[in-house]
């Protein structure tokens, strides 16, 4: 994990650079964890000292933390050191696009899965993924869609008996395998 | 009570002579535990009409080689591909992953075996051994020692912060406010739930474990053609067997490792409400204290991988413990091996060892036996396993992606649970990119919650006094044990810059 972490690490790491590290995204995180502290402390205002201790102490640690993060990056940019724009996270590159596509994708699946059912909506899923990460050769796209969505029938639905939402392929199927539909 | 040598004896080779039925409950075992978020509980609630109709000696077998199994399947995906199948495997993605990418995915995979089967033989006939005293020991620890132990679990927040304490404690607290998200402990009373009833009793921990790790970790992925490193692929294809006995070397290297972190393991897997998970990051954090190289950690360190997932391993016979002697489930496994049997007219409690000694030992007997037939499946999974590695991952991502959707699904079958998966998803890759570390937001998921349970229960029982907390000696062993462990980073870390310093100055002159 740490390969990774260094190999991508926030540009703001290499502070020796002459141009100013862009550490805007840094702020991202504390931003998420503010507003859930936030969040936390003010709804649960009205409830007894017992249900509020734990979580007002880590929210209010939580924000302190946070402010500190936000003055050492003030600092920087003050500095000159540093800028507020969130680089690398944001650039419209080959691999942000592709990111985002199968994000796109993910919430395309969720979003369908209980319409179309799960083998189909996965078949679909995992052939535009395959699409966004550059492959072309239909026997691969529809080879390997087609094994992930069968894999997953077989043995989440037919084997193990998930709950997985089913659609008209899955009744079909296993109308034919148990003579019971869905 | 005198150890009975015939009785286990005998036992023994009736548990080998159920090796027709041990060979596949592993076999399941592996699998489930390779898929995230279809942990042995859930295999064995579907199998329960089977294990149902077979006679009790059988059942047991097959249900105690799947839960062992499992254990060892859930350290494969974390290995891997940074995916851990289940909380306690996270600690294993820590140094297996990064042994991954130097080529070294065979090695990784014979240490996760061999630490797991050889941690559960020690800690399991270490259990046989002294299961009489053992078994008394789950009396002793009340809520005022498991807050301490909590606090021991949350200092490997400051361990992983050590490299960048601010970034690392905000990611920490972060991970213990998601952790606070949901009922209150006392009155049930809803927090913060963004008005969802499905994160009523809190962020199932699934979603959260394969959203910031396997989520997160497929869209860091696509940028490299393969897992493995491009220059480490070439010399990983050219592995032959020797490498992997390789792996077989390194644990033999480090066995002690084994030993000492298997018994982490078997001590929490005793303590109520504990479990895998603690015990993995526990046994992780005190190998890298202890250690002469503490720096090499999460580099690719083979006691990385061994200390983990010995502890896991350890926290099987563990859990048992309490089980057989008291007759409390400390998890779900244990409430299903409670219900086959009682169902067989075996009631589980301290008379157990008297009235049926039989099954008292035979359930532990029965594991070690699982575990010894494990041994022969180690060198050719870990060879043949290790080369999903090299599949580009033009291919993996989007099947990584799916399946890893779908086992979100699996822990509660909530579509609600999909959508939270990919949140935690986004929030890992954007975690990833700026260096806040995902390990820590984990361990404040993980822990936030036991840690709230285990206070409030405490400060009732002191009716809000909190010298509750220093009230026992246990305990307070315990409290000094986590304040060293909490500054013992933070120190070495200043002795090693000092001597950088002076070494360099040294040079200089």
């Amino acid at each position: 994990m740490s390969d990774v972490q260094d190999e991508t690490g926030s540009p703001g790491e290499s502070r020796g650079d002459a141009t100013p590290a862009p550490l805007g995204a840094d702020l991202i995180i504390p931003a998420l964890g503010v507003a859930l502290a936030l969040y936390f402390i003010i709804s649960t205002i009205d409830l007894t000292r017992e249900a509020r201790l734990t979580g007002w102490s880590f929210g209010f640690l939580l924000i302190a933390l946070c402010a500190v993060q936000v003055a050492v990056i003030a600092v920087g940019v003050r500095r000159g050191t540093t800028t507020l724009r969130l680089g690398e996270i944001v650039d419209n590159t080959p691999h942000n696009r592709r990111r985002l596509a199968l994000v796109a994708l993910l919430i395309l699946f969720i979003a369908t899965i209980g319409l179309v059912g799960t083998t189909l909506a996965l078949f679909l899923t995992v052939l535009g993924g395959l699409w966004v990460m550059g492959v072309r050769r239909p026997p691969q796209l529809f080879g390997i869609a087609g094994s992930v969505a069968s894999t997953v029938f077989i043995v989440f639905i037919v084997l193990l008996g998930s709950r997985l939402p089913r659609g008209l392929f899955e009744d079909f199927a296993l109308t034919l395998l148990t003579g019971q539909g869905g | 009570m005198d150890l009975p040598v015939d009785l286990i004896q005998t036992l023994f080779w009736q548990s080998l002579s159920l090796w027709w039925v041990i060979l596949p409950g592993t076999a399941i075992g592996i699998i489930v535990g390779v898929l995230p978020g279809f942990g042995a509980q859930n295999t064995l609630i579907m199998l329960l009409p089977l294990t149902l109709v077979m006679d009790v000696e059988t059942a047991l077998a097959f249900m105690i080689s799947l839960y062992c199994a499992t254990q060892l399947g859930g350290g494969v995906p974390a290995i891997l591909f940074n995916m851990p199948g289940e909380g306690g495997a996270a600690a294993t993605a820590l140094d297996g992953y990064p042994m991954t990418r130097k080529g070294q995915a065979q090695q990784a995979l014979v240490l996760c075996f061999a630490a797991s089967a050889f941690g559960g033989l020690i800690t399991t006939a270490l259990t046989i051994a002294a299961l009489p005293i053992l078994s008394q020991m789950g009396l002793y620890i009340r809520s005022p020692e498991m807050i301490a132990f909590m606090v021991f679990g949350l200092m490997l927040i400051a361990a992983i912060a050590a490299d960048n304490m601010l970034k690392g404690l905000i990611a920490g607290v972060f991970g213990l406010m998601i952790g606070s998200i949901g009922a209150d402990p006392v009155f049930g009373t809803a927090r913060a739930n963004f008005g969802f009833l499905e994160i009523y009793d809190g962020v199932p921990l699934i979603a959260a474990l394969v959203g910031l790790f396997a989520i997160s970790e497929a869209l860091v992925m696509l940028e490299e053609e393969t897992v493995v490193h491009k220059s480490a692929l070439a010399e990983a294809k050219r592995a032959t067997w020797a490498d992997t006995l390789d792996g077989v070397r390194m644990t033999l290297r480090y066995w002690w490792q084994t030993v000492w972190t298997s018994l982490i393991g078997l001590i929490i897997g005793i303590l109520p409400g504990a479990g895998a998970t603690i015990a993995a990051f526990l046994a992780y954090y005190y190998s890298k204290m202890f250690s002469k190289n503490p720096e090499e950690y999460g580099k690719g360190h083979p006691c990385g991988v061994i200390a983990p997932e010995s502890a896991n391993n350890g926290v099987t016979s563990g859990t048992l413990i309490p089980v057989l002697a008291l007759g409390i489930p400390g998890g779900a496994t244990g409430a299903i091996m409670m219900i086959v049997l009682t169902y067989n007219g075996i009631f589980l409690g301290p008379r157990l060892f008297t009235d049926r000694p039989d099954i008292a030992y035979g359930v532990f007997v029965m594991m070690f036996v699982s575990y010894l037939l494990m041994i022969i499946l180690i060198l050719p999974l870990a060879r043949y396993m290790s080369r999903v590695v090299w599949i580009p991952t033009r291919f993996l991502v989007p099947i990584i992606l799916a399946m890893i959707i779908i086992s979100a699904f699996s822990e509660r079958e909530y579509v609600f649970d999909m959508w939270l998966a990919l949140i935690f998803g986004v929030i890992g890759y954007i975690a990833r990119k700026t260096n806040y570390e995902i390990t820590a937001i984990l361990v404040g998921v993980l822990l936030g919650p036991l840690f709230e349970t285990y206070l409030l229960r405490s400060l009732r029982v002191g009716q809000g006094d909190p010298m509750i907390l220093f009230s026992s000696n246990i305990g307070n062993f315990i409290w000094v044990m986590a304040l060293l462990a909490g500054l013992l980073p933070f120190i070495r870390r200043r002795r090693k810059d000092g001597v950088l310093a002076r070494t360099a100055e040294a040079g200089h002159e």
